[in-house]
């Protein structure tokens, strides 16, 4: 038995452990229950749901100018108020925003020569590009690494001796970001090759849209590049063309939902600054009445020198293309059309085609086109000596055969002067098409079973009486048809697997379409992208780039008549981004230009 | 019972360990046999003893008065002996170190010298757990029907009907063991 004493220092002992035992407890409920409590908060904050959107009411907004617009955008655009909470309206918005406007000092300029590298689909209507040049230069838009900003490089032109002689970064302004756009990027270089006229989307963080931004740098000394000016207008980024001394400039401006009619910038398309951005005006937006999607299509025209909006045009439609001709600019949208018997049940792909005029910098909206059929791109659209020839895929009234249609209008009248349906193999679609003044080709296929297609070649001197003649099915497809050197028709695409690339030679004749000389390359992926293929007529040269499997190259292959051939393979050193390779030859050199590739290749 | 634990406590609280010592002294012997009620074993109902003084020390209460430091320590004991209980699952042992128990001499405590005593303990020590407690709270801890009620966690009417039972109980045993049963004065 132990003494008080021993019993007193037992007890003692034992206080001190229970009291350390309990202090332990007490930091471990701490370090679960605090971290436990954050969470817990932040779920009451983030996850907590309420109530978005508004009760539609538009009667306030009577007064306003824009009312019919109003009215049409809040037929499309109201949705009855739905329960959100902060988790989901944070995840919408993960573009960072940020970046300030750099310039450098200004410097005398020289007198060059403007020289044509891009391919474009239209004489005299110039196309933006990755990349332009002058008579010693060539400009080339990057975009950084983080893909937040765009580098404007130079590069000059002297054999082996090129280098790279300066770059221009262009930074987003405040609250807006390039990130994730990178892909619509081009540039134009002015005739006198002393400015450069950079497009873009960005996207605007604080109000929650896409703009387009006209970016115009002063190259005038290409070693001290400087910004002169940035204009902008609502919506991505589509397409633009220069003619002389104007810019047509395209976006698609999609409407939000529930939009809040009191913010102009909200539901009209604007264009001008940032900071001091106006609504178009009424008169120039087009509403039709059958809309069914609340996205605007806007066409500006800017003065190439003094950035300024001349004109504008919206229409309440949808467009993925534009087709600009030199005097118009054709913009389609998808629609859907009952049929003749008035069955609601039963609808036809169509496509209505709206006829913007451009002259002098004024736009008019001057007609509209239906035709059967989706379009696939602005190759499938062309206008020649006042007649537009389209090429669409459709199915047969009545029919749920897929096949290829060809109809012709009267530009002025919008007359339909001529109509070919169902000339391609039962089940084929449009995959390529171009149109040579009185003669047209196209490539059809099934994709998704068999890579086969005939190439078609159509004679339309006599819209009355069409003819066409037809490779027969061939194995591939071709993604681009171009003419090419030695009178043939050059097809890039698909071999028998759509991990071969082919790249065939075609002529024509009276009786057929036969192929003269075909190169493929197995176990590939390939761009996609009809810019970043190099084509020199001249020299008989194609250039492209390929992946195949951790190794990329460029691939140069001379046509010398006979054959097609591959005299180069120019390994590009972690440089993967195939569609943004572009190259042009130079007094017997090829330069590479891509993101991370600079090569002079002595052709 | 003197209010000495009370003041004991007190100062021990202020800061004067030896006032401890004057504590468990004045406390232990009897809170070690009530422990031993239920435990059974001399080694661990010190053990308990120990650990009841040290959550009282530990938790640092207020009492004013002797009877509810006296309820707290003993319901402190009751709750470490069923927590040992629980543990070591109850086993009809045989009573270890019951000699031990009053082989000591504590400075106030009674001694329980006489063997008729011993014997009316280890019968009690037979009875039912409760029974147990409440025969030897009152008898032996001195404590009032309120402070056994607290111990206990009971009201007076439980504890009154408890202690009715508890000692019909004990009779019975007494009267068996051959022991006179004596009213309590």
């Amino acid at each position: 038995m132990r003494t008080n004493r021993e019993r007193a220092e037992r007890v003692m002992q034992k206080a001190r452990e229970e009291k350390a035992r309990r202090a332990r407890k007490i930091k471990l409920v701490s370090a679960v229950a605090c971290p436990l409590a954050v969470v817990m908060t932040l779920g009451l904050v983030l996850f907590v749901p309420y109530q978005e959107g508004k009760t539609l009411n538009l009667a306030k907004y009577a007064d306003s100018e824009y009312y019919s617009v109003i009215e049409k955008l809040g037929a499309l655009t109201y949705g009855e108020p739905r329960k959100t909470n902060r988790f989901q309206k944070l995840f919408d918005r993960l573009f960072a925003c940020g970046g300030a406007d750099e310039g450098i000092a200004t410097a005398p300029g020289t007198n060059e020569n403007y020289h044509e590298v891009t391919d474009n689909q239209t004489q005299g209507v110039i196309e933006g590009d990755l990349f332009k040049r002058s008579d010693k230069y060539v400009y080339y838009l990057n975009e950084s690494e983080k893909g937040d900003r765009y580098v404007l490089q130079a590069y000059s032109l002297a054999g082996d001796k090129s280098q790279k002689i300066s770059e221009f970064t262009i930074a987003p302004e405040k609250n807006t970001s390039f990130r994730g756009y990178g892909e619509d990027r081009e540039l134009y270089l002015s005739a006198d090759c002393k400015t450069v006229t950079v497009v873009a989307s960005c996207y605007d963080g604080k109000k929650g849209i896409r703009y387009t931004a006209v970016i115009g740098i002063d190259v005038s000394d290409p070693q001290q590049m400087r910004e002169i000016n940035r204009s902008y207008l609502s919506g991505m980024y589509v397409s633009s063309r220069t003619a002389g001394d104007s810019m047509l400039v395209v976006s698609n401006f999609a409407v939000d939902w529930n939009p809040d009619f009191s913010n102009e910038w909200e539901y009209l398309p604007q264009t001008g600054s940032l900071d001091a951005m106006q609504s178009l005006p009424l008169e120039n937006i087009v509403c039709p009445e059958d809309t069914e999607r609340p996205v605007y299509t806007v066409i500006c025209t800017l003065d190439t020198r003094s950035f300024e909006v001349s004109d504008s045009v919206a229409l309440l439609s949808f467009s993925d293309d534009v087709y600009v001709s030199q005097n118009n600019l054709y913009a389609s949208r998808s629609v859907r059309i009952a049929t003749a018997e008035g069955n609601d049940s039963d609808y036809r792909d169509a496509s209505e085609i709206r006829r913007i005029a451009y002259s002098e910098g004024d736009l008019e909206h001057c007609g509209t086109y239906l035709v059967n059929g989706t379009i696939l791109n602005r190759y499938c659209m062309d206008e020649y000596e006042g007649v537009l020839r389209v090429f669409t895929t459709a199915y047969a009234l009545g029919d749920d055969r897929r096949s290829a249609d060809l109809t012709c209008f009267q530009v002025q009248t919008g007359e339909r002067i001529a109509y070919v349906p169902q000339f391609a193999p039962t089940g084929e679609s449009v995959q390529s098409a171009r149109f040579y003044g009185d003669t047209a080709y196209v490539c059809t296929a099934i994709t998704h079973a068999e890579l086969t297609d005939p190439v078609f070649a159509f004679d339309l001197s006599d819209y009355e009486h069409i003819t066409y003649v037809d490779t027969g099915t061939i194995p591939g497809y071709s993604l681009s048809l171009t003419k090419f050197s030695g009178d043939t028709l050059l097809g890039i695409g698909y071999g028998e697997r759509s991990n071969v690339l082919k790249v065939e030679l075609y002529r024509e004749n009276d009786a057929e379409v036969r192929s003269v000389a075909v190169y493929e390359k197995k176990n590939v992926i390939f761009s996609q992208k009809y810019k970043a293929y190099y084509i020199d007529r001249e020299r008989g040269l194609i250039g492209l780039g390929v992946i195949s499997g951790e190794t990329s190259h460029y691939l140069v292959l001379r046509y010398d008549g006979y054959e097609l051939v591959e005299i180069e393979s120019v390994e590009l050193e972690g440089d993967r981004y195939f569609d943004d390779l572009r190259a042009c030859t130079v007094e017997g050199n090829l330069y590479l230009f891509g993101r991370k590739t600079f090569r002079v290749i002595s052709v | 019972m003197t209010d000495n634990g009370v003041s004991s406590y007190r100062r021990f609280l202020q800061g004067d360990n030896r006032a401890l010592e004057a504590l468990i002294q004045t406390y232990g012997d009897p809170l070690l046999r009530y422990i031993f009620c239920y435990v059974k074993d001399c080694a661990a109902a010190e053990d308990i003893m120990e650990e009841s003084f040290a959550a009282l020390i530990v938790r640092r209460k207020r009492f004013d008065h002797d009877g509810a430091l006296k309820a707290y320590l003993y319901r402190i004991a009751r709750n470490k002996s069923f927590d040992y209980l629980r543990v070591r699952k109850r086993c009809d042992c045989s009573l270890t170190g019951l000699e031990y128990l009053f082989a000591e001499e504590s400075a106030e405590g009674r001694v329980l010298a006489r063997e008729r005593d011993r014997r009316v303990y280890e019968l009690l020590l037979t009875l039912r757990e409760d029974y147990r407690a409440v025969l030897y709270l009152t008898y032996y801890g001195g404590l009032s029907v309120e402070e056994v009620g607290r111990a206990m966690k009971k009201n007076r009417k439980q504890v009154y009907n408890l202690l009715a039972r508890a000692k019909a109980n004990l009779k019975e045993k007494l009267i068996k063991d051959g022991i006179g049963y004596e009213n309590e004065s």
